[in-house]
């Protein structure tokens, strides 16, 4: 595996008192355009909420790590990787994402998964989740 | 088509993802099927043709011929077809999963020269890195399988070829055609007609004007809410002149259409996709005769103008040809069975040496479709599937291959069959034509000999009264039984 580069985006500050550092690693992702991910609970996922965390990053390596403090509780990662920079998720005629994406515990759902298939519990200190990108 | 960045970032999901393939955990089917095959194949000829070519590609050898090449001939026959089957201990449990192998025979005046190339698909180059299967197929189920974007991640390329341009298209169906240097039989890239047609289902059977344009079609029936068809036209310079999506009556399964000089005609057959999870493309299809067949006759020069015909219920891979009747109906002819077995159980048993072959073939029938009656289908009598017939003259000859024969049917309705002496099994023969006048011409096509156990290639004279081959050229080994070909004259 390559070796990671490690980009720090720490964003929207959770309210409550227990914070855990999430580490997300991000595997298969080829050199070029930037990478998205948000950390989002149920309601975010449904975008009725805004996301717990999220980063955005220039794509240096395959492989990179990013470390965001996320509120304990139930939470689900999605990741868009923006191979051409134009700030949107490109689909064909059909819907399909002609770039790459991916779901915290890489669900290998039919369609696009459900947040209970990508959900996780997010608790202690420190904790990570690895994202292979499709 | 984009979606804006604060949508994605605000929850939305990722859309209808095209993955065709289910969950692929234990248990091990995969060396299940491998260790059953082994254990029949030996004692079993009629399976060798399923066995898997691992190499990467066969370099140039020259066949021994016995008799002589028509001049007519000289050209190069190209192939595709199924043919990595194994990786380790782990076999495909159904044919529609091999990884293609691309062959090239040429005949000029020297004789006949072989090679053959696998097509180096992103799917074959990652698992040939990783080297072990790494997604689930149409219908395999391989242990450990890794989530997949879409379609194109499991895409073989495996179906057919077809020249267009520089390039020799191998085709699959569910997902993108991949460009060959058609000397070499190199890969050259995955091919995108266009920014919103990346990555879209593309049949394995498009049809060709004589002015080179091509049309085709893509079945979707995962999308929307009872599948899509997309519809192409192409230009062999100017690319994609029109991309459509038409709504489908249910997502039932379409492997080939048909073509007058009017119109482009489908038929949906009752062999029905109901998405589960966990189940593999192949196994998500439930056959729903009571439904019906329906018949879509499309304008080619405007796709607004159609229409839908309920149609008997049937199953079919392959049309031959199709003709305009005139008050505006059509008429086809296409290789027809009663049940969808043949994709849903036999293309599964001979891959896992619990049978020797495939099971009934197909009967040719006549499918006529009139305004306003009911579509009729007349059979003929005639089994066999991979027609070949003679592109000018719609109506006219019609070839197919059934086990050890091929079966003629000629336009006065007679029957020949014609054979290769000894036991030979024989594949699509794609025709060739010697002159001007319809159906005069050749067979030319592939076969395994039984007693020998090597592959061969061949040809009949159409217009001969003998049964039996113009020349046999025989291989120095085997070669896996392939799907489609196409013949380019040199």
């Amino acid at each position: 595996m390559a070796a990671f580069a490690c980009a720090l985006g720490v964003c929207a500050a959770p309210d409550a008192a227990w914070a855990t550092q999430l580490s997300v690693v991000v595997n298969g992702l080829e050199l070029k355009g930037r990478v998205r991910i948000a950390v989002v609970d149920a309601a975010g996922w449904e975008g009725k909420s805004p996301s717990l965390a999220s980063v955005e990053a220039r794509v240096t390596k395959a492989g990179m790590r990013f470390v965001l403090e996320v509120p304990e509780g139930t939470a689900a990662i999605r990741l868009h990787h923006d191979e051409n920079g134009n700030g949107e998720l490109d689909r064909n005629l059909l819907g399909i994402p002609s770039e790459g994406y991916g779901f915290s515990n890489n669900p290998k759902s039919m369609g696009p998964p459900s947040f209970k298939d990508a959900a996780f519990l997010v608790q202690g200190e420190t904790q990570t989740s690895v994202i292979e990108v499709r | 088509m984009a979606l804006p960045r604060r949508r994605f970032l605000a929850g939305i999901g990722l859309g209808a993802l095209s993955a065709r393939w289910g969950r692929a955990e234990a248990p091990n089917e995969a060396e299940r099927c491998y260790r059953g095959f082994r254990q029949r194949v030996e004692k079993a000829p009629r399976l060798d043709p399923w066995r898997s070519m691992d190499a990467a590609q066969l370099p140039w050898s020259r066949l021994k011929v016995e008799g002589k090449v028509p001049k007519e001939l000289y050209g190069t026959l190209f192939r595709n077809g199924p043919a990595g089957f194994e990786r380790g201990r782990a076999r495909y449990q159904h044919w529609f999963d091999g990884d293609g192998l691309v062959h090239g025979f040429r005949l000029d005046g020297h004789g006949v020269r072989h090679h053959a190339r696998k097509v180096a698909t992103e799917k074959w180059k990652r698992e040939a890195e990783a080297g072990r299967f790494l997604v689930s197929g149409a219908g395999s189920r391989i242990p450990d399988s890794v989530p997949s974007r879409g379609n194109d991640d499991g895409n073989p390329a495996n179906i057919s070829v077809v020249p267009w341009g520089e390039d020799l298209l191998a085709l699959w169906e569910a997902g993108s055609p991949y460009a060959l240097d058609p000397q070499t039989l190199k890969t050259r890239r995955r091919v995108t007609w266009s920014e919103n047609a990346d990555h879209l289902p593309f049949s394995a059977h498009p049809l060709f004007e004589k002015d080179g344009r091509m049309w085709n079609f893509g079945l979707a029936q995962w999308a929307g809410a009872d599948g899509k068809l997309v519809l192409y036209e192409l230009h062999p310079r100017r690319g994609l002149q029109r991309l459509e999506l038409l709504d489908l009556p249910f997502p039932g399964y379409m492997h080939s259409f048909a073509m007058t000089e009017r119109k482009l005609v489908f038929y949906v057959c009752p062999h029905v996709f109901e998405r589960a999870e966990g189940r593999l493309y192949v196994d998500s299809h439930r056959w729903r005769p009571e439904l019906g067949g329906q018949l879509l006759t499309v304008d080619k020069s405007d796709f607004s103008k159609r229409t839908w015909q309920a149609a008997p219920p049937g199953f079919i891979f392959h049309f031959a040809d199709a003709q305009d009747l005139s008050g505006g109906g059509v008429r086809m002819r296409a290789c027809w069975s009663n049940t969808p077995e043949i994709m849903a159980k036999e293309m599964r048993a001979v891959m896992c040496g619990e049978a020797t072959g495939l099971g009934s073939p197909p009967e040719v029938v006549e499918i006529e479709a009139r305004v306003g009656r009911d579509v009729a289908v007349r059979r003929t009598g005639l089994h066999g599937d991979f027609p070949a017939v003679d592109g000018r003259s719609p109506g006219g000859f019609l070839a197919v291959a059934d086990d050890d024969r091929l079966q003629v049917l000629t336009p006065r309705g007679s029957n020949r069959t014609l054979r290769v002496p000894g036991e030979v099994l024989l594949e699509e023969h794609r025709f060739v034509a010697r002159g001007g006048q319809a159906g005069d011409g050749w067979l030319l096509g592939t076969g395994y000999d039984l007693a020998a156990r090597r592959s061969i290639l061949t040809a009949f004279d159409l217009s001969s009264r003998e049964t039996t081959p113009v020349f046999r050229a025989t291989l120095k080994g085997r070669i896996p039984f392939g799907f489609h070909g196409w013949f380019v004259p040199s």
